[in-house]
């Protein structure tokens, strides 16, 4: 995959979904969309892969029953027997609840974990925006530079048709290194 | 999008199978009545519960969304709406069912079950008192089931937004009062079938049946719809995956409450309780009380999991079709075990039930349907819900 990204920020849902809609159309990649809120039909416009942190979810709970299913049974049957109320030292009626709970928990751990994972977020970790103002009011959208092949001009022609406040082809922001700490834009980020 | 007011336009030969389904349903049931009397008002009470189950979760359906200002199922809320008219239906077939079969369904009412009760319970099944309760419980959800088509239809006409205050009242009024009559009727109809068994969680159990059963029916109603055009632009594929999520939901919440119910009584291992269970764990009934959770939870659960079969119309709708069945076994696990002393049987009169009220509900909801606009044209959450997406 090239390191290179065009980035073009517009003023408004109007004019981003536009310009997705166009963009894709023309057979630009999409990578990202970048939007202060959630932006009805941007998702299925962009195209983007859906998230797939439902199989950690589903993974996890199947590992977290089973294990404390078997962990009960070993518990009252194996390791320290107790005859409760006459009932057979194995009894799985009464594993049940425990299995849903840990069921639970160990899905709802795992997701969580399973996101700041992949999305790299840590305590004290500094926002690396592609622009300050997409937490505000602007929206990005974020193309692929292919290594070759890329037609500029036509994708900054049709950005400018929807709108597109500015328009730049730069490097991607480099995964796992120690992220810059944003300079000129604080002004704005405060405000 | 401006939608304009239509109706449903449906020609004889679409209802003739239908008709034929309620006709034979009747002549099986009289043929039952001259084989086996005594199992005719079971499978009456059967039907008729199954009927009236549906309607009552049309009416939770209905409610939840005008309470929380829902919109998502605006666009389709005729279906529902029209559902609500099975309330009378089914409340009927079971007022008749346990109006004329009382002595032989009813331990509690008859003059020599009676004695053996404790005295409140002796009071609670007085035949006056429990006749009376029945009687309201059928008209009370049959007022709310015409109020709440009442208030709709009118904002058709008139397009007040205070309509939808109106409803979001009787909503709220509904929850309330609806809930208790679920929980009482279902004491009532079904656990006074054993009179000495008590189950506190038994209305809630109940409740998660009828409200799974009718998010299925309900299921089942729009993908006919979809595939014979109407509603076409209506109801769209996320419509469909959210009644589907609701249906897995309540597939889940009806385990939970299942289990909930049947731990209780084995862990404690009371006789006076123990007794539902235990007969129905013995002999041939055994395999029907394992089907029952694998029908009701264990398939819809692992199959509507992910998101794809959620959206195809082909395996929500055999889903549905999977809950529905799961439904009418779970009615049938609940009634007729303390009847039959040989284990399950199916006769004349409970096939002629089930024929006689898939085609009832069929002939009913396109009767209501066709009372007024497939799309609620004055509804101020049309247009939001006809956008409708994930």
């Amino acid at each position: 995959m090239s390191d290179r990204q065009q980035v073009s920020i517009y003023p408004g849902e109007e004019e981003v979904l536009g310009a997705v809609v166009e963009l894709r159309s023309a057979g630009f990649r999409i990578l990202e969309v970048f939007a202060p809120y959630a932006v009805h039909g941007l998702e299925r416009a962009a195209g983007l892969r859906r998230s797939r942190i439902g199989f950690v979810t589903v993974t996890a709970a199947t590992i977290g029953s089973l294990a404390f299913y078997f962990f009960q049974d070993w518990v009252s049957a194996i390791s320290w027997p107790v005859n409760i109320g006459g009932k057979p030292y194995s009894s799985a009626p009464a594993w049940i609840p425990v299995v849903f709970e840990t069921g639970v928990l160990a899905a709802g751990l795992a997701t969580v974990l399973a996101l700041f994972v992949r999305s790299r977020l840590y305590p004290g970790k500094r926002a690396r925006l592609i622009d300050p103002r997409i937490t505000d009011d602007r929206f990005a959208v974020v193309l692929e530079i292919p290594d070759s092949g890329f037609d500029a001009a036509t994708a900054r022609k049709i950005c400018a048709r929807h709108g597109a406040e500015s328009v730049e082809e730069g490097a991607a922001p480099e995964v796992g290194k120690k992220p810059q700490r944003p300079t000129t834009t604080s002004v704005e980020v405060r405000r | 999008m401006n939608v304009e007011a239509r109706n449903l336009a449906t020609s004889p030969s679409l209802l003739m199978p239908y008709r034929i389904l309620v006709a034979a349903g009747v002549f099986l049931l009289a043929m039952g009545a001259i084989v086996s009397p005594a199992r005719l008002w079971a499978a009456l009470l059967w039907g008729g519960l199954a009927v009236l189950g549906i309607g009552v979760a049309a009416l939770y359906f209905l409610a939840i969304h005008a309470v929380t200002g829902a919109a998502w199922a605006t666009s389709f809320k005729r279906v529902p709406e029209a559902m609500t008219s099975l309330v009378p239906v089914g409340g009927l077939i079971t007022l008749v069912a346990i109006a004329l079969g009382a002595a032989k369904l009813y331990p509690a009412l008859s003059e020599q079950g009676a004695d053996s009760l404790p005295a409140f319970k002796q009071m609670w099944y007085s035949s006056a008192f429990y006749f009376a309760r029945s009687v309201a419980y059928v008209g009370v959800l049959s007022a709310f089931a015409w109020g709440f088509r009442w208030i709709s239809r009118r904002q058709d006409e008139d397009r007040l937004i205070e309509r939808t205050y109106q409803g979001r009242r009787l909503s709220a009024l509904f929850l309330i009062l609806g809930s208790f009559v679920v929980v009482l009727s279902s004491f009532d109809w079904l656990m006074a079938l054993e009179p000495m068994w008590y189950s506190t969680i038994f209305g809630v159990y109940n409740f998660a049946g009828i409200f799974q059963s009718g998010l299925a029916a309900l299921l089942l109603i729009l993908v006919w719809l979809k595939r014979r055009g109407v509603l076409e632009g209506e109801v769209n594929r996320d419509h469909i995956q959210d009644i589907a999520k609701f249906m897995f939901g309540m597939s889940t919440f009806w385990m939970y409450i299942w289990y909930s119910q049947y731990v209780l009584i084995w862990y404690t291992n009371i006789p006076e309780e123990t007794t539902y269970f235990t007969l129905r764990m013995t002999g041939s009934w055994l395999p029907l009380f394992f089907l029952n959770p694998v029908l009701n939870w264990v398939i819809p659960f692992h199959v509507l999991m992910a998101r794809s079969p959620k959206r195809s119309l082909t395996i929500a709708s055999r889903v549905a079709i999977v809950v529905l069945v799961g439904r009418a076994l779970d009615l049938y696990l609940m009634i007729y075990p303390p009847l039959l002393d040989a284990g399950p049987r199916i006769g004349l009169a409970e096939v002629g039930a089930l024929l006689g009220v898939v085609g009832l509900c069929a002939l009913v909801l396109v009767r209501t349907l066709k009372g007024a606009s497939l799309v609620p044209v004055g509804d101020p959450l049309l247009e939001e819900s006809l956008h409708h997406h994930q």
